[in-house]
């Protein structure tokens, strides 16, 4: 059986990515039987939704990308015609 | 079934290493449109302010344009870009080498367990609205703890959903050193917002 500590974390370190099936399978065992960790799951997934909400909307004012598209590509002629 | 696509065109890309090399304009723009506000949005989820993350965004693929003719193809352009912006991060934190080896995270995590890798201090719930402005507020804050190492590890992995495979090759970790980073900035935001009373 595996113990807290070694569920927290392999699911805070993503190890259960690729893992053995057996050991994907003491995990979901021990999230069955233990409330705390079963929180704890949830909660260190909601980080991962909260970021998301956080940086990837998709809500960029095209004013910023526009002018960053301007100068990158401005600056890529001018060191064109330089060379 | 074999793969009837031509060798050097991966679908995925929005030019091919060839015409990048080449440095042909219309490739080296169709990189800028298609990456541009990938590459911004990661700059500010590695805690960069506004003005900073428009000003490394802009260096980043100013580097990228002065090394297209070296872009071999053999990584994405993505992962190229993404490695290029990190590096101009860690130049201006310099704080690489700090996040390595020791993180005070390690003993806050280790002190919540008894000997038997049981609980000592189980996670608190709060009460909090899962979407109230002050959760994200608190979010944002608490991933400010972090260094931007772990920072940038922490966004490739939720918000770009990169793999590992893929984070490792930006970062230069292995995989065993990905995990770590994770598992730091997780724990360390996790604790935070438990400190505030914040569910997240």
């Amino acid at each position: 059986m595996m113990t807290c500590q070694e569920v927290s974390r392999a699911i805070a370190s993503d190890a259960l990515v690729g893992a053995p099936l057996r050991r994907r399978f003491a995990v979901r065992m021990h999230l069955m039987l233990c409330r705390h960790c079963r929180r704890y799951a949830l909660q260190i997934r909601a980080i991962g939704s909260g970021a998301r909400r956080l940086f990837g909307g998709g809500d960029e004012p095209s004013e910023t990308t526009e002018r960053l598209r301007a100068a990158i590509l401005r600056r890529q002629e001018t060191d064109d015609q330089g060379s | 079934m074999t793969d009837a696509r031509p060798t050097g065109a991966d679908p995925r890309e929005p030019a091919t290493s060839e015409a990048i090399r080449a440095g042909d304009p219309a490739a080296l723009e169709a990189v800028v449109d298609a990456y541009l506000m990938q590459v911004l949005r990661a700059a500010r989820g590695a805690g960069l302010g506004a003005v900073q993350a428009e000003e490394v965004t802009q260096e980043t693929f100013k580097t990228f344009l002065a090394a297209a003719c070296r872009f071999e193809g053999r990584s994405r352009v993505r992962t190229f870009l993404f490695g290029i912006l990190y590096r101009k991060i860690a130049e201006i934190r310099r704080s690489q080498a700090r996040d390595r080896t020791h993180d005070s995270i390690d003993q806050v995590m280790e002190a919540r367990f008894a000997v038997d890798g049981s609980w000592v201090r189980p996670p608190a719930p709060a009460d909090h609205d899962l979407f109230s402005r002050e959760t994200r507020r608190a979010l944002a804050d608490c991933l400010e703890a972090s260094p931007p190492r772990q920072r940038l590890a922490f966004y490739f992995r939720e918000v770009e959903g990169l793999s590992t495979e893929e984070i490792c090759g930006i970062l230069d970790v292995s995989a065993t050193n990905l995990g770590v980073m994770l598992y730091r900035i997780r724990n360390r935001t996790r604790e935070c917002l438990e400190a505030r009373n914040v569910e997240p």
